[in-house]
């Protein structure tokens, strides 16, 4: 049986040193929930707060309408998946499966169905009876999958479960785990810092730092409608360039470098008002066009050719840097030195305020504001 | 110009090997050889097994064999009841003064063989102190010679090392392994039999085959303590030195039943161990948590007690030697009496064992580099014969390879006995 989790003004310290200040999150039944963040931003301290490793110094935590707060880490019914595996060496794979089973009394053949069972489901029947030094990397993941959810629990718990494998088999064991978690439907907490990673398979992502959630979101919103600066540029790759806005006759103008001028009808009502602001135009939105085309004007640095994109390191005329991705053309690739006018795709970038905390533009949704009433 | 180099390298290595080589021909593989020759040829050259039927034909000497074994296993397993229990409080939760425990732990296992025997015999005998103590309360200790003697001296004696080795091996245990157990619904004394045992049982298993083999070779606690109690290397030394000018034969063939018995057992651990072998890493080590409540006070107890009672000797051998004597008696009060006798009368033997043990470590340190340079940069079949040879003394009863170097080296021109290389 799956749950939902709650938490509300979670506190975590370490002496006098505050690691989460307050935190609250909702996370739903049979949802992939994702903590995603730099090194350091609390979010493997959190996730262990709910599997019951971390003492919680302040808030609460339901599962469902139980506090689970002072609860043995053995009753909270949490299968985990760490991040070196944690399968132990001195048992075969089907020990390891069964072990969690063999705690909760159950009859022979229900351990040993069980067993069968988790072992199939995650492909790794032909090595029941091998030693885990003999398996690969990502068998052994297959292993601590099983194993974790053999056990039938509440919730799932993944603490960066792919960071100590090669990038294909990374992205080979991401659908794995998403394929499982669909099937079973189990609710399931996800810690990375991978940002594609948690993208392809999350339902919703917490964006983390420094022990508070910046954002949360599905994958869409976060990338296409960031809360901050920080999200901006900690989810995919972003321009930042120091702007300012102008407004006449009721529009809103952004100025380019170069005293370019372009009207965006996606400022917030409120927000339309002369101030300064950060943009952030990801490589994507913006484009070349054709020479001599009114535009802003830029020169290229470089170019790289990656097959289906192609890769352009640009400077405006004020100096300032930045980097495009153009779909790659059957003619030739844009000679370094060259002038180019560039085009902005105005419907999808973002602006921030002069501090990056806030986004002026309409259609951010950010769960977390439910919250901010409630502090 | 590089391949000039290299096999000139490669000439002072082999150079190397043969003299390692010629060291190990003369002094184990001959004195070894030699041995086995003295046990089974007699002075006129006939061959003959008389040693062994001489040996198995008294209940005496098979005696001491079961006595041996005895003493070994009880003292073994002993060891491994206290060491390990005492390594994993000490890795998984903060005792109170653990550095201090550490130290005193250090100290224990380098202590003197003898000196816990005479100690204990000193505090618990038929006249010991506490004895006397506890008699006047009311309270019979029973008698502490003989095996329960030996036990409890070789059990506190040996069981640092279990708890040395031990502790290396829960700093290799991965804290998310505990804990992905403790998350399963597997916590406390179960974990600790099901999971924490079986992690660290490669390093048990080796833990225990050096403990046996120090308990099986150790003679000075069994000739103290053990009086009616005959262990293996008391009937060795008695058949070797034994006042009635002592049979040569007879010595050889006991030392020779003494290697093929420890080398018995190093077969079996190897054997078990073999079935034990799994690699481990650890990317977060055990951190130490405080426990609270009864168990707190369980496992500070618990730790204290053993280490207090392990450090006993140590105390009383420092008390003593502040008191006043007169003659070979202890008399009242206090007095430096005994250091100044010790700097005066000893004047040669302190030094000596300074110089002995300096010398000795230094050419063991300069020989296990090259030697385990050899082996794993060098492999080929003359290493490969060094290494085993290097094994050899590991398994043999130090006082066999007495015997064996002075049956050897006692003419001239190699004459070893009351020299500095005497054992």
């Amino acid at each position: 049986m799956s749950v939902d989790i709650r938490i509300r003004n979670a506190v975590k310290r370490y002496g006098d040193n505050t690691i989460i200040p307050d935190l609250s999150l909702d996370i739903k039944e049979g949802e992939f929930f994702t903590l995603l963040g730099p090194s350091g931003c609390g979010k493997t301290t959190l996730l262990r707060m709910i599997a019951g490793f971390n003492t919680i110094e302040g808030g609460d935590f339901f599962f469902n309408d139980v506090r689970i707060n002072d609860m043995d880490p053995v009753k909270r019914n949490i299968g985990m998946v760490f991040q070196n595996y944690a399968i132990f060496p001195h048992l075969t794979v089907e020990k390891n499966v069964a072990f969690g089973l063999k705690n909760r009394n159950l009859p022979k053949e229900e351990i040993a169905a069980k067993t069968d069972q988790f072992l199939h489901l995650v492909k790794i029947e032909e090595y029941r009876t091998r030693m885990p030094e003999r398996l690969s990397g990502g068998q052994q993941q297959r292993v601590a999958l099983a194993r974790a959810l053999a056990i039938t629990p509440d919730v799932l718990l993944m603490d960066e479960p792919l960071s100590n494998l090669d990038a294909k088999l990374r992205v080979e064991m991401r659908t794995v785990i998403k394929e499982i978690q669909n099937e079973i439907g189990i609710t399931t907490v996800y810690v990375t810092h991978d940002q594609e990673e948690a993208m392809a398979v999350s339902d919703r992502i917490a964006v983390m730092n420094e022990g508070d959630i910046q954002q949360i979101g599905i994958p869409k919103a976060l990338y296409q409608r960031p809360a901050n600066l920080f999200v901006a540029s900690f989810i995919g790759r972003t321009n930042l360039i120091t702007s300012h806005l102008e407004i006449a006759d009721g529009t809103a103008y952004i100025c380019l470098p170069g005293a370019y001028k372009i009207p965006l009808d996606t400022i917030k009502k409120e927000e339309r008002k002369p101030q300064d602001v950060i943009l952030s135009i990801r490589p994507e939105e913006l484009y070349v066009r054709p020479f001599a085309e009114e535009g802003v004007a830029a020169y290229v640095d470089d170019a790289i050719f990656l097959g289906l994109n192609t890769h352009y390191f640009i400077h405006f005329e004020n100096g300032e840097k930045a980097e495009i991705i153009q779909e790659s053309q059957i003619d030739s690739i844009i000679e370094k030195g060259t002038k180019i006018s560039l085009g902005v795709k105005t419907d999808k970038i973002n602006v921030f305020d002069a501090e990056g905390k806030r986004n002026l533009v309409e259609g951010v949704v950010n769960d977390l504001d439910v919250y901010s009433g409630a502090q | 110009m590089m391949k000039a180099l290299h096999s000139q390298k490669n000439d002072v290595w082999r150079l190397v090997s043969i003299l390692i080589l010629a060291l190990y021909a003369v002094i184990l593989v001959y004195p070894l050889a030699r041995l086995l020759k003295v046990a089974v040829v007699t002075p006129d050259g006939q061959f003959t097994f008389d040693g062994f039927k001489a040996f198995f034909g008294q209940r005496y000497y098979v005696r001491s064999i079961t006595n041996s074994l005895k003493v070994s296993v009880a003292a073994t397993v002993a060891s491994l009841a206290l060491g390990v229990p005492l390594a994993y409080f000490y890795q998984m939760y903060e005792l109170k003064g653990k550095s201090l425990l550490q130290v005193l732990i250090i100290l224990c296992s380098m202590s003197a063989p003898f000196i816990g025997a005479y100690a204990w015999i000193v505090l618990m005998g038929r006249g010991g102190i506490f004895t006397k103590l506890l008699s006047g309360i009311g309270i019979q200790v029973g008698s502490i010679y003989g095996f329960k003697g030996i036990l409890l001296v070789l059990t506190l004696q040996l069981f640092p090392l279990v708890f040395l080795y031990t502790c290396g091996a829960l700093k290799n245990i991965d804290n998310s392994l505990l804990e992905a157990s403790i998350n399963m619904g597997r916590s406390g004394t179960k974990m600790f039999l099901t999971v924490v045992i079986p992690l660290c049982m490669p390093t048990i298993i080796a833990a225990s085959l050096l403990v046996f083999m120090r308990a099986f070779a150790d003679f000075g606690t069994p000739l103290l303590i053990g009086e009616g109690y005959k262990t293996f290397p008391v009937i060795i030394y008695d058949a070797y030195f034994a006042e009635t000018g002592g049979n040569r034969m007879f010595g050889a063939t006991v030392s020779i039943i003494g290697i093929i018995i420890t080398a018995g057992i190093f077969l079996i651990q190897n054997w078990f161990s073999g079935r034990h072998r799994f690699t481990m890493n650890a990317l977060h080590t055990i951190e130490r948590k405080q426990a609270h409540g009864i168990k707190n006070v369980a496992i500070n107890v618990y730790s204290w007690f053993v280490v207090c009672l392990a450090f006993m000797p140590q105390v009383y051998v420092i008390y003593s030697s502040f008191q006043k004597t007169s003659g070979k008696l202890f008399v009242q009060g206090y007095s430096l009496d005994s250091y100044r006798f010790a700097f005066t009368h000893l004047k040669k033997a302190i030094p000596n064992t300074f110089k002995i043990g300096i010398t000795a470590l230094s050419i063991m340190v300069v020989l296990a580099i090259l030697i385990a340079y050899l082996v794993v940069r060098r492999s080929n079949i003359a290493n490969k014969v060094i290494d085993t040879l290097s094994m050899v003394p590991y398994i043999i009863p130090g006082s066999v390879v007495g015997i064996a170097l002075v049956l050897s080296f006692s003419r001239r021109p190699f004459l070893l006995t009351g020299t500095v290389a005497s054992w």
